[in-house]
């Protein structure tokens, strides 16, 4: 099975989402609109209502429940790629220009605080409070993980657990969320629930590991972005902690990545990295996430559907942008 | 007036300092502090919703809960507006100032499932995305004449009043504690505005007004990038020339007398001296107008 192929299978789902999400972005302010439909038109590749589809479909699947936790997960996702392209100055996302670029900063503020209301009005239509509760709290971690990615910068003294606590908190946590959420509003049992949470925290830990090589080894093409942002803001991430872990390289990586490194000084750290290793190693990393998440998928009975999702996470876990 | 505001009871054993307390202590992440991004929470939104709630049946803890969310929220929302364009020396400080305001969102989403109020999840998303399309409408405007004080003023009420009409709508639907509400936030703005700078591109209530009332040639100090001292100089002139600051002190004064008769027939004598002392100009004398022109 190819990815492709579970998008076909969610076609008219994926499409009647698409719509959803194109009608909350709707307002009677029409550049706040232009602005919030820029993001939409710019694409992506949809993975959390595809999670929260595919989790679906080990309860009473229903689309119309399914619909608010898709589309609010998804707007959560656009609300905060909105304000991480002021906090980063990103002026390119997916081969387009970002909301900042193109409308500004104070734009983008506005766009991700509106963007961020519609999902929480979408989501308020959930009337189970156990994925309220849970998805609160893992809100407010997402916050936090991204404060303490700030705290972080430039620390090349952080251990591999920061790390991995961080990246929950960036980016699993909502896989985690849209596994989970989907499964609870299809009203599947408890253990179903848990199983499912737990494999979108391992596909999701994979999928931010992987996000973190590609930024050394995919194409600005490919990526859609300049390559070695993460590097270039002072983001540490674990191709650079494996590479830091011989001590030759240690040393030259902590004279030439510092808070006034210069082009050349990051070019230079970006080779290290790559001729160390670090890549390699973090490629286990992520394998090794992928297989406590097919682990987890294990304990399900078979279906069309745990199938899907075990390729969704291999695809999230090896893709090459 | 020897009110403390810190002991001032919002409700049967609930106190301003306690729910104060309650939301600082959600909001106190080590990070943000260190770089002093926090807001010291209005006190006034904090009173206002108090008086919302008065005739509602929530428990104390709901109670603090509610008004914490809400004044999280507002806060959150205002921490985005200090986000300006171009690049800034303190890159650290401007990135958390996002990353707060985002944080102080996601506690208020936290802070009504934990009360059980899902309802007021909804009702307050319609509010911020209200409070965002009138602060993009403000963002987006030319001071050319096309935009007048009530555009203005209505644009600013929503950016400062919707959570707590939304918070009017859910717990005390009655005409006169709207309108206590709206002269209660139309007051602040005018209050705001008389602190406010005037330079030139800057949306004010005076800058607004100027544009409605000056020439086509005038015009253009009102707009004028860059800025300079020369502009800045003869801007000020226009103010005085039209005396736009002793309008928006009259219109200040106009909104506290009419406040000051709903807020006593609602909240009685000693809750209007409480209410006031949350205004800085209460007791400005419009004599005082000619020496705010300008900026």
């Amino acid at each position: 099975m190819v990815v492709a192929d579970l998008y076909a299978d969610l076609e008219l789902d994926l499409a009647y989402v698409e719509e959803r999400l194109r009608d909350q972005l709707r307002s009677s302010q029409p550049a706040l609109e232009h602005a919030a439909i820029h993001l939409l038109q710019a694409g992506g590749k949809r993975l959390r209502p595809v999670f929260v589809l595919l989790a679906g479909k080990f309860g009473d699947y229903d689309i119309h429940r399914l619909e608010k936790v898709a589309v609010g997960l998804e707007l959560i996702h656009m609300a905060t790629l909105v304000h991480d392209d002021v906090i980063d100055n990103a002026e390119t996302r997916r081969g387009n220009p970002t909301v900042k670029a193109h409308f500004g900063n104070r734009v983008a503020m506005y766009t991700g605080d509106f963007i961020f209301a519609q999902a929480l009005s979408v989501l308020s239509g959930i009337s189970q409070p156990r994925a309220h509760h849970i998805l609160s709290i893992a809100i407010e971690r997402m916050c936090v993980g991204e404060i303490e990615q700030i705290r972080d910068l430039y620390s090349l003294q952080q251990s591999f657990r920061n790390y991995l606590k961080r990246i929950r908190r960036k980016t699993a946590l909502l896989i985690e969320m849209s596994c989970a959420l989907g499964a609870i509003v299809s009203d599947s049992d408890s253990n179903v629930v848990s199983t499912l949470r737990r494999f979108g925290y391992y596909a999701g830990m994979a999928f931010q590991i992987t996000d973190d090589i590609l930024d050394f080894t995919a194409s600005a093409e490919r990526l859609g972005k300049p390559i070695g942002g993460d590097l270039r803001q002072g983001n540490i991430t674990i191709p650079v902690l494996f590479a830091l872990q011989d001590a030759k390289r240690n040393a030259e990586l902590n004279q030439l990545i510092s808070p006034t490194q210069t082009p050349d000084q990051v070019s230079r750290a970006i080779a290290i990295v790559k001729e160390s290793g670090g890549i390699t190693s973090a490629q286990d990393l992520a394998d090794r996430y992928l297989q406590k998440a097919e682990c987890a998928l294990a304990s399900l009975p078979s279906s069309p559907a745990r199938d899907s999702l075990m390729e969704l996470a291999k695809f999230v876990g090896k893709r090459d942008h | 007036m020897g009110v403390d505001l810190d002991n001032l009871s919002l409700y049967e054993g609930l106190q301003m300092n306690e729910v104060q307390t309650f939301a600082e202590h959600m909001i106190a992440h080590q990070v943000l502090k260190d770089e002093s991004v926090l807001p010291a929470l209005s006190q006034l939104q904090l009173f206002l919703g108090a008086a919302v709630l008065t005739k509602s049946s929530l428990g104390a803890t709901v109670r603090k809960r509610l008004l914490a969310a809400m004044v999280m929220m507002y806060h959150g929302l205002c921490m985005h507006d200090f986000i300006t364009e171009g690049k800034t020396s303190h890159e650290k400080r401007r990135q958390l100032t996002i990353l707060g305001g985002d944080f102080l969102s996601s506690l208020f989403y936290r802070l009504l499932v934990e009360a059980g109020l899902l309802d007021m999840v909804k009702s307050f998303s319609k509010a911020i995305v209200n409070i965002n399309e009138a602060k993009m409408s403000v963002h987006e405007v030319q001071l050319n004449g096309t935009y007048n004080e009530g555009d203005y003023l209505k644009d600013l009420s929503t950016i400062h009043g919707a959570l707590l009409r939304a918070l009017c709508d859910a717990y005390a639907p009655f005409e006169r504690i709207r309108t206590f509400i709206d002269l209660a936030i139309s007051a602040n703005i005018y209050d705001r505005e008389l602190e406010r700078s005037n330079h030139a591109g800057e949306k004010t209530l005076a800058n607004v007004l100027l544009s409605q009332l000056a020439t086509e040639d005038e015009l253009t100090f009102l707009v004028m990038q860059p800025r300079s001292e020369v502009g800045d100089k003869r801007l000020s002139s226009l103010h005085s020339k039209y005396g736009t600051m002793k309008r928006v002190l009259f219109g200040f004064r106009e909104v506290m007398s009419q406040l000051e008769n709903v807020a006593i027939d609602l909240i009685g004598r000693d809750g209007w001296a409480i209410l006031e002392r949350f205004f800085q100009h209460a007791n400005t004398g419009t004599e005082h107008a000619p020496s705010m022109e300008g900026g």
